[in-house]
């Protein structure tokens, strides 16, 4: 008979199989540790993917009465569509609250690999002009290490995951372990060559998780398009096939899916975490798992909350909060600020058939950099993702046989979209809302958080510089956006749990470990201390693996 | 799939609604060498998302429909859907494109709401079209899920310099 998972004592119990989870999850199982890996959501099989269905097999064609009324929040994201929407949470079961004037969008999902399974797939390394920002410009606090302790944990993980890009030799986004590059349109060559010439600027190829070759036992992207359905062939990363598959192959790792975990559960006299309570997703029943430390990945809001639902006498204002500081320095990627406009000579036609390819272009930040100098309006900077080439003309003017034709000729279009710091600011918070229970019965979160002067400032200069770039490139009819979109909306949040080397000012130490409770550790976007403007996906991963490590050392040195 | 039902009928519009969509679909998209909006039932797909969106949404569609009815009365004097196609062709074309003011006159032109209603319509009537299996096809859809790796430019290296 099968032994009662919840009826052992693991070494590690992680809470969560994204990105994050799914490393944690394999790293200790590989090293022999005896894991348990806790998911709110169900199994997801590659049955139910969806990449190759046209839209016009969906009943709605993508407009489901059920997507508007169940996930009114979700479909905010481009991703949350008629075909994957249950991935998604329900909104309805899942509420959290925010100020009347302070907007935020919280994109989740709750199944076996989480948001790793519609990621946007831009992986960019941080650099030490990110990490010891505060050293050169005095806004806030420098992380706790530097780029050259996390570079080897980048190396680990791009090897593993397999990442598609091109070297630059730009100090601003160090170089990785690449896969061959994908191919520019001839729109993008022609940007490239010119931003560079005009500005000395630098636009690559987007640095993507998607293979260009077979890797690791996953076969080359084929180009299908549209990644955030699943892939039959894993060829973008998502942890349900790589990490979470690996995890499981060792032996040593408990998969317990439709776990809710509500919170971190105490033992006070030694001031220990001794395992997590959760609620199951159907039965709803509350059950136990027991662990030698514990490892929230649960995303940043999400781990915080549970933190914050984890108040025990000695810790009265939730779980590892002896600083006062969890839950605040909430930030997320500034978006808003960029350009669009044509090439109107390059005459190529566009076409529904593939090769559709799951990736853009970036314009490495180019403000504030040490040899650009300071900006006189603002600190820190942003990067550009975007694209150019060919699109349908469903807005060309007149009707009948011309009006097909001139849909089909088409237009070349050129856009970049600027993804800018989020400055740390404690006013940007997440907290326990005492009104508000999810349909588990646990409590809600309550958002606070608005962009500032700073953010607003970047998004302006934003459409400035895409503007100049795409004018200097020979672009026409250019349009321009310089406003800031709500909170949320990049669904790159970090920050809520910081790392720092002072336990009177941070959450966390550097190796993500709580000050306050040595058994527990946040390794999700919550540690951040800033929030550059890279994505942050692959940094969140290395960081997992960099923490991971070292409490398996701890474990041989039996300080666990 | 959904649409294709021998016993189909309209879950939102009326008869009327229904055949002046029809009729307005298929001058806005008329078979060429390619099907045109009437094969692609741009009507029944417009019905079917009619039928689930909001109040206000309906009230434009069904408002701008109405409109292009009494527009067709007060000029020709019949419903649209009943004009001669020459006709049909003669009310829309002045809708279909950027208006500009007039040379005789130095006065602004008051926006149009005529042109509001049309490009409502032909919006609508563009999407359910080009998301059809016929419209996908029009665009070069194959049913293909791939033809190999992504080439990109393939022109000489300083070409676009």
């Amino acid at each position: 008979m099968k032994p009662d998972v919840l009826q052992q004592t693991y070494d590690a119990i992680v809470v969560g199989s994204g990105a994050t989870g799914g490393w944690a999850a394999k790293r200790l199982s590989e090293a022999g540790l005896k894991v348990a890996l806790l998911e709110a959501g169900r199994a997801v099989t590659p049955e139910e993917f969806t990449e190759h269905m046209p839209s016009f097999q969906l009943k709605y064609r993508n407009h489901s009465p059920e997507v508007m009324r169940t996930r009114p929040i979700q479909r905010q994201c481009y991703a949350c569509m008629e075909y994957n929407y249950e991935w998604f949470v329900n909104d309805l079961e899942n509420p959290y609250s925010t100020p009347q004037d302070r907007p935020f969008t919280w994109q989740r999902l709750r199944i076996l690999g989480g948001r790793s399974l519609v990621w946007g797939r831009q992986s960019y390394r941080l650099s030490d002009v990110d990490f010891k920002a505060a050293s050169r410009d005095g806004y806030d606090a420098d992380w706790p290490f530097s780029y050259a302790d996390l570079a080897p944990f980048y190396d680990i993980v791009e090897r593993y995951v397999g990442i598609t890009g091109a070297a630059e030799q730009n100090d601003m986004l160090p170089d990785g372990q690449f896969l061959p590059p994908m191919n520019m349109t001839c729109g993008e060559i022609r940007l490239r060559d010119s931003v560079k010439k005009t500005f000395g600027r630098t636009l690559t190829i987007g640095r993507a998780a998607v293979l260009t070759q077979s890797h690791n036992g996953r076969a080359a992207c084929h180009y299908c398009g549209p990644c955030e359905r699943g892939c039959m062939t894993f060829s973008y990363f998502s942890s349900p096939f790589t990490t979470v598959k690996d995890a499981l192959k060792t032996g040593n790792c408990t998969l317990i899916t439709d776990a809710i975990v509500s919170h971190v559960d105490m033992d006070a006299t030694a001031n220990k975490a001794r395992g997590v309570t959760f609620v199951h997703r159907t039965t709803k029943e509350t059950k136990q798992v027991r662990g030698k430390s514990v490892i929230l990945c649960a995303q940043a809001l999400e781990s915080t909350r549970i933190l914050l639902n984890s108040s025990t006498r000695e810790y009265s204002n939730g779980l590892a909060n002896s600083s006062g500081l969890l839950g605040h320095y909430l930030m997320d990627h500034v978006v808003g600020g960029g350009a669009r406009g044509t090439f109107e000579d390059l005459k190529i036609p566009p076409s529904a058939s593939p090769p559709h390819r799951p990736n853009g272009i970036y314009v490495v930040r180019f403000r504030n950099t040490p040899t650009t100098g300071a900006h006189p309006h603002f600190i820190r900077g942003y990067g550009f993702q975007g694209g150019s080439s060919p699109s349908f003309n469903m807005d060309a003017p007149g009707i009948g046989a011309d009006y097909k034709k001139a849909v089909k000729l088409g237009t070349y279009q050129v856009s970049l979209g600027a993804f800018g710091e989020s400055l740390a600011n404690f006013d940007n918070f997440c907290a326990i809302d005492p009104d508000l229970k999810d349909a588990w019965g646990i409590p809600a979160l309550r958002i606070s958080m608005a962009h500032g002067k700073n953010e607003a400032a970047l998004m302006r200069d934003a459409g400035v510089t895409a503007a100049e770039m795409l004018e200097a490139a020979g672009a026409t009819n250019i349009h321009v956006t310089t406003g800031v979109e709500m909170p949320g909306m990049a669904i790159h949040e970090v920050g809520t749990a910081r790392m720092g080397n002072d336990a009177k000012k941070s959450v966390l130490n550097a190796f993500c470990q709580s000050h306050d409770v040595s058994n527990l550790l946040v390794t999700d976007g919550s540690c951040f201390v800033s929030s550059a403007c890279q994505n942050p996906t692959l940094t969140m991963m290395a960081i997992t693996v960099r923490a991971c490590d070292h409490l398996v050392e701890r474990f041989r040195r039996r300080e666990v | 799939m959904f649409l294709t039902d021998p016993n189909w009928k309209a879950a939102f519009l009326n008869d009327q609604q229904n055949e002046n969509l029809i009729a307005l679909s298929d001058v806005i998209i008329p078979a060429t060498a390619t099907p045109g909006a009437k094969e692609a039932m741009v009507n029944r797909y417009l019905d079917l998302l009619l039928s689930v969106q909001p109040a206000e949404f309906q009230r434009q569609f069904v408002d701008a429909l109405a409109f292009i009815d009494s527009e067709s009365q007060k000029q020709l004097g019949k419903d649209f859907r009943l004009l001669a196609p020459s006709d049909q062709i003669w009310l829309l074309t002045p809708w279909a494109y950027p208006r500009q003011p007039s040379h005789w006159m130095e006065q602004e032109e008051k926006p149009d709401p005529a042109q509001e209603h049309f490009e409502r319509l032909k919006a609508l009537i563009a999407t359910a079209y080009y998301g059809s299996e016929i419209g996908q096809k029009e665009l070069g859809w194959d049913g293909s899920v791939t033809h190999g790796p992504y080439q990109g430019c393939e022109h000489s290296t300083t070409a676009h310099s």
